[in-house]
């Protein structure tokens, strides 16, 4: 990617919090840059503001008035040159993203890591912590 | 090598991560970029519930700057509670666009109120007085 291009955009709409944190982190280590949200409204927000994302990252189940198939069929509509990929749970998430890493922006020094493995470890942490 | 995740080493040369927690979406964005562009990781959480999971799952955060005013059952006061009761060592900023929430926080070293509306560049360098102090 040429320093002159500007970076490729992905908002990312993931209302579970550790799937988000690690998928988010994980893409801004392959290079993008990554808008989180977890509704669908948060999209036309990002509109409203003047800022259009190349991709929408989405999970099926969003909060807000619209779920991701809902929101993945207005934006066709409305948007036509943003790329929406729909997910579900934490392995299409994790699949999602590994995908996107491969195609870019920037070639990764390392060999793709697990990411779902990742959220799984961080999920039974989380509800270790909430058992003690 | 490893892609750098929340967990990183926790050497003297790492960046410094911030957990940023505000329900307002476009707040949160433009804060958490321009964060990123004054040089700090940074962990997004749109309520207390997010904040709370995130330090659970063990991620090194070294500062939080929450809002008071969230939409949910726990506002950024008792957040910062809940943080103090936790994680006694870790800087909270709270914000609010209500003077009188100023009232609500309890001086301590590790907590600083900053009213709204504010400058980012003020954040930042409560932020780095914080952190600096560690």
């Amino acid at each position: 990617m040429s320093t002159n291009e500007p970076q490729t955009s992905i908002l990312l709409l993931e209302p579970e919090i550790l799937i988000r944190m690690v998928v988010a982190q994980y893409l801004r280590d392959c290079g993008y840059m990554v808008i989180e949200g977890v509704h669908a409204d948060d999209f036309r927000s990002l509109i409203d503001s003047g800022r259009q994302p190349h991709i929408v990252l989405a999970d099926v189940q969003l909060a807000g008035a619209a779920n991701g198939f809902e929101l993945a069929r207005s934006i066709r509509q409305t948007h036509p040159s943003i790329d929406v990929i729909l997910t579900s749970g934490i392995a299409g998430a994790a699949h999602e993203a590994q995908d996107l890493c491969d195609e870019g922006p920037i070639k990764k020094p390392y060999h793709p890591k697990d990411v779902e493995a990742r959220i799984r470890i961080l999920l039974e942490r989380r509800r270790a912590a909430n058992r003690s | 090598m490893e892609p750098s995740t929340a967990e990183g080493p926790n050497s003297e040369n790492r960046r410094k991560r911030i957990l940023l927690v505000e329900d307002d979406f476009l707040i949160r964005s433009s804060a958490a970029d321009y964060l990123r562009n004054a040089g700090f990781d940074v962990n997004e959480a749109v309520n207390a519930h997010e904040a709370m999971a995130i330090l659970r799952a063990g991620t090194t955060i070294d500062a939080v700057f929450c809002d008071v005013n969230l939409a949910s059952d726990m506002d950024g006061v008792a957040f910062s509670r809940w943080s103090a009761e936790h994680y006694p060592k870790l800087p909270v900023i709270l914000t609010s666009g209500e003077p009188s929430a100023a009232g609500l926080v309890t001086e301590a070293p590790t907590l600083r109120f900053v009213a709204k509306p504010y400058a980012l560049s003020d954040i930042e360098r409560h932020l780095n007085t914080l952190l600096d102090g560690k």
